[in-house]
């Protein structure tokens, strides 16, 4: 596929360099002569300096040969507008990003009237509900819901007093016959633990892997078995009732919209004063702080360690991730207990990943994820089988869901007779509405839809098999 | 250039002048119904002559001059002033008040109380026992009645509404008069508006009126009781008032018409163009209907615990609560001593009226009192002010309703009700030094600014203002009437600037 990304910001840049990793054609435009230099240099693509309203400008990025445009500067109407005269060069294809209301009005979207598909992309609004997603299953570090949210595909970090340390994935089978609830399907194990290379590595397991301490697992479960899942992994815990966010972004803003209807007592500190009074005044059950999210007495002021959820959601890294731990740091010496005080931080370079795991800062997500999520599954809808999919921040590990067409060679067969690519395996099977684990006998018939976790490698194999 | 080209250029002369021919207007009707059933026809005549020349005569003479702040206040103001004097002379040359041994200078003193109790749609009297309302003729009744129907919705909305001239800054003069009605313009030009709201007035009056003589009322009666209902004054035809009918129909309509005279007229405009009742909409409202609601649960409960009957109870909680949460004071009292008479009531239910004496009705309407909206934003600031002091940093905005009061206009509240303060314990230290019981003198000093009429002890609903206040003490309440009636801010603007600006801007300019 022939791909023209628009604005190499954060979200543009991701998306870019995830598609050219799975072997499609990139070009990237960028205006910023700096910014251009850098992607110019680190990324495989075809980098063009100008902006993305310039006939001439997508001229040179290969408009006329292009199956897909994602527009996705910071500004609006230039998405818009590039959209348009892809539309109008003939791309079929057309992604963009739009914060305004207004904009995202159906007049406006009538203006793509005849293209295949055309998708409007908020990021911000997708990490604000990533991050309720992660509240309503609490201890997740991220979660995906699939098959219209019958299927849970949730990661977790096993913490050392869990049911499940020590225990071997064909035991824990045994005792789930004869209908499985969940199957742990990744699991990502630090480099410590793992003799061969010093890094984390990500794999499928088989029946005799022992679970550890510490073990990153994606398990997929069905959505009513969710409690007991969470239970048996050892997080099971109350949903929040006071939340802290830290930044008064738009994220933050509808986040505290979501959560005040839900009942949680929420507050929110904000640098710039006019914002501040702005978000007093449109939410008005919220309390606004103004004020330094680094600024200890200004997170002591605000109660942070009696919270049970500290958001940080500035577009500063180091600030978001220095708050979290002093919020941690604050419930562990109000709380007494170190997972008093849930923390989530929202991130925008990859590197500090580690850094976060190491100090159990708990979940982390950044816009682009999400956005490159919504990306993806336009991507593979090529093959027109692909429901939806998930991708996480480390890219290390893909959840596609598929529909089984009439005319599918796998409908009919079994699991075991598909001869699934080597890292990747089917998880749930979904019919008529109903979940199952997918197990070796189970039979797939048209119109299922199936869940299936792979590594990146064996994502174009896997779609193969079900086109 | 003759004499007669010559205008004088005060805001104040002219405004007061037509104010004065308005109020001469009412003493003529007055006049014609005394000659027919009473005794005072000429008495009262006379008074409306001597009203309307100087009231033509600074009409004619004197143009609307410049239309500062200031002015506009000194205007009002002035207006009211000399409104009030005129209009105790119907009273003085009837010879209402005339008791033996009384002096000349004490029936001045009593009929500027009862013509400032009425203009200011208070609702005090000083007929009681020793003068009694039956006796009086159907022209100062009806003319007593008048002055309160003229003073509810205010005389200088009045004036602004025959005063194309005056143009936006009527808009301040209406401000300056009732802040509630001034805010919001129903139409495009202020006299219009000002016009519309005497017509809303003016129907609400005879809906009334029609509805008290459907349920017993004679015409007279129901015109009379009409008028007070509206403009929530509270002046009644009879010693007994309310109670005299002892008629749960009258008294509902009573109720019915005090509460509608007591919420923003501004709703009933809007309501009358939607065609749909907005007013449970308005969060003032809807705050003050909670309050008449829980007020009167509370009332009746504590009558209840006092052995009294359910039914008597409720009855008696619910008509003097609204009477008295609407400012306006009526009685259903029968005679001193009845279930209606609070006076006599356990000092509980009778501190919750003093709460209802306080907060009046609400902003844009006819009530007096401190009105429900600064009640609710005055308890919001000082909510603020204790959560700030927790939270230094937090951003705390003040709401009425759905929407963010602007921060210059909670400071003006929260010193509204400061002066309010302040002019309560003043009130009430000059009242009780002057040989008034503390609760009558501090009640009575309250529902005089609040322009309610009754309060409790000596003050009660059956009572006459003479038994519990030495005559200069009710000349303070007078002056705490019209001070009240325009909230404050104008009177004490003109009461405080210094002499010499005040010359000033009374300064008179030939033109």
């Amino acid at each position: 596929m022939y791909i023209i990304v628009v604005g190499a910001g954060e979200v543009g840049t991701y998306v870019a360099d995830r598609l050219s990793g799975q072997e499609h054609d990139i070009a990237l435009i960028e205006v910023d002569p700096e910014r251009f230099r850098e992607i110019d240099k680190d990324l495989d693509v075809l980098a063009v300096k100008g902006s993305g309203t310039d006939p001439s400008c997508l001229q040179k990025a290969g408009l006329d040969q292009a199956d897909l445009l994602v527009a996705v500067t910071a500004n609006d109407e230039a998405n818009l507008l590039s959209a348009l005269l892809a539309r109008q060069a003939g791309v079929q294809k057309t992604i963009v990003r739009v914060e305004s209301r207004r904009l995202r009005r159906q007049e406006v979207r009538d203006l793509f009237k005849g293209v295949t598909d055309h998708l409007v992309i908020d990021p911000d609004e997708e990490v604000a509900q990533q991050v309720l997603r992660l509240m309503e299953y609490p201890g997740a570090l991220d979660v995906a819901r699939m098959a219209d949210g019958e299927v849970v595909v949730i990661g977790v970090k096993l913490p050392a007093h869990a049911p499940l340390v020590g225990v071997t994935l064909g035991a824990l089978g045994q005792e789930l016959e004869p209908d499985w609830d969940f199957i742990v399907g990744t699991i990502t194990r630090s480099g410590s633990e793992n003799e061969k290379s010093g890094q984390d590595v990500t794999f499928i397991p088989r029946a005799d892997e022992v679970l550890v301490e510490g073990d990153l697992l994606r398990i997929i479960c069905k959505q009513r078995a969710l409690k007991e899942v969470t239970h048996r992994l050892g997080i099971a815990r109350e949903m929040p009732t006071r939340a802290l966010l830290l930044g008064g972004g738009r994220t933050a803003q509808m986040l505290a919209e979501s959560l005040i209807d839900r009942g949680v007592d929420v507050a929110i500190i904000e640098h710039d004063e006019k914002r501040a009074i702005e978000l007093a005044e449109e939410l008005p059950r919220t309390l606004i702080f103004r004020g330094d999210i680094v600024d200890a007495d200004m997170l002591e002021e605000a109660d942070v360690g009696a919270q049970d959820v500290v958001i940080a959601l500035t577009g500063e890294d180091d600030s978001n991730v220095l708050a979290c731990l002093y919020a941690k740091a604050a419930g562990t010496r109000q709380q007494g207990s170190e997972a008093a005080v849930k923390t989530i931080a929202v991130v925008h370079r990859l590197k500090l990943l580690d850094l976060l795991e190491t100090h159990q800062v708990g979940a982390t997500l950044s816009p682009r994820t999400a956005t490159a999520n919504s990306v993806l599954r336009f991507v593979r809808g090529d093959v027109g089988t692909v429901a939806a999919v998930a991708t996480y921040l480390q890219g290390d590990v893909e959840i596609l869901e598929f529909a089984v067409s009439e005319s599918c060679i796998c409908a009919g067969s079994t699991v075991a007779e598909l001869h699934m690519p080597h890292e990747s395996l089917i998880g749930a099977i979904v019919r008529d509405g109903k979940p199952q684990i997918a197990r070796g006998r189970s039979t797939l018939r048209a119109r299922d839809h199936v869940v299936v976790l792979a590594k990146p490698e064996s994502v174009d194999r896997v779609t193969a098999l079900f086109a | 250039m003759s004499f007669f080209e010559t205008k004088w250029e005060t805001t104040t002369g002219h405004v007061a002048g037509i104010a004065l021919m308005f109020v001469a207007v009412g003493m003529f009707a007055s006049a014609v119904l005394e000659a027919l059933g009473g005794t005072h026809g000429a008495s009262i005549l006379l008074a409306a002559v001597l009203t309307l020349v100087p009231g033509a005569s600074l009409w004619l003479f004197t143009r609307p001059g410049q239309v500062d702040r200031a002015t506009v206040f000194n205007a009002v103001a002035g207006t009211w002033l000399v409104v009030s004097a005129f209009g105790a002379l119907p009273y003085l040359f009837a010879g209402t008040f005339q008791r033996s041994g009384i002096t000349l200078p004490v029936v001045f003193a009593d009929a500027l109380f009862e013509s400032v109790s009425g203009y200011s749609c208070t609702g005090s009297t000083i007929f009681g026992s020793h003068n009694l309302i039956s006796d009086q003729g159907p022209g100062i009744l009806m003319y007593r009645q008048f002055t309160q129907w003229i003073g509810g919705m205010g005389i200088v909305v009045l004036v602004v509404t025959v005063l194309p001239a005056l143009r936006a800054s009527g808009l301040g003069l209406i401000g300056a008069e009732a802040p509630g009605a001034g805010g919001d313009r129903l139409a495009p030009r202020m006299a219009q508006t000002a016009r519309r709201f005497w017509y809303l007035y003016a129907g609400l009056t005879a809906l009334i009126a029609v509805a008290l003589f459907a349920v017993g009322m004679s015409p007279f009666d129901a015109v009379a009781h009409a008028f007070t209902t509206a403009s929530t004054g509270g002046f009644s035809t009879r010693d007994a008032s309310i109670g005299y009918w002892d008629s749960v129909a009258v008294e509902m309509v009573i109720m019915i018409g005090l509460v509608l005279g007591a919420a923003s007229f501004t709703l009933h405009s809007r309501t009358l163009s939607s065609h749909r009742p907005v007013h449970l909409e308005d969060p003032e409202f809807r705050a003050y209907i909670w309050l008449l609601t829980g007020s009167t649960v509370l009332v009746t409960l504590l009558l209840c615990s006092e052995g009294m009957g359910p039914t008597n109870a409720l009855r008696a909680a619910v008509f003097n609560v609204v009477t008295l949460g609407t400012s306006g004071g009526f009685g259903n009292a029968t005679g001193p001593g009845t279930n209606g008479d609070f006076v006599t009531w356990a000092a509980g239910p009778q501190m919750v009226l003093l709460v209802l004496l306080v907060s009046g009705g609400c902003t844009g309407s006819t009530s007096g009192g401190v009105k429900v909206m600064r009640l609710v934003v005055g308890l919001s600031h000082a909510r603020r002010t204790i959560r700030s002091i927790r939270y230094p940093r937090a951003v705390l905005l003040v709401r009425h309703g759905g929407s963010t009061m602007a921060e210059p206009l909670v400071e003006r509240i929260a010193g509204f009700m400061i002066i309010f303060g302040i002019l309560v314990v003043s009130g009430t230290l000059v009242v009780a030094a002057l040989g008034t019981d503390l609760v009558t003198a501090f009640s009575g000093v309250i529902g005089s600014l609040g322009n309610m009429g009754p309060a409790l002890n000596k003050a009660g609903p059956t009572a006459s203002f003479v038994d519990g206040f030495a005559t200069p003490a009710r000349l303070v309440l007078a002056l705490l009437m019209l001070i009240g009636r325009l909230e404050l801010f104008p009177m004490l603007l003109m009461l405080v600037t210094p002499y010499r600006t005040l010359q000033e801007r009374f300064d008179f300019h030939r033109a």
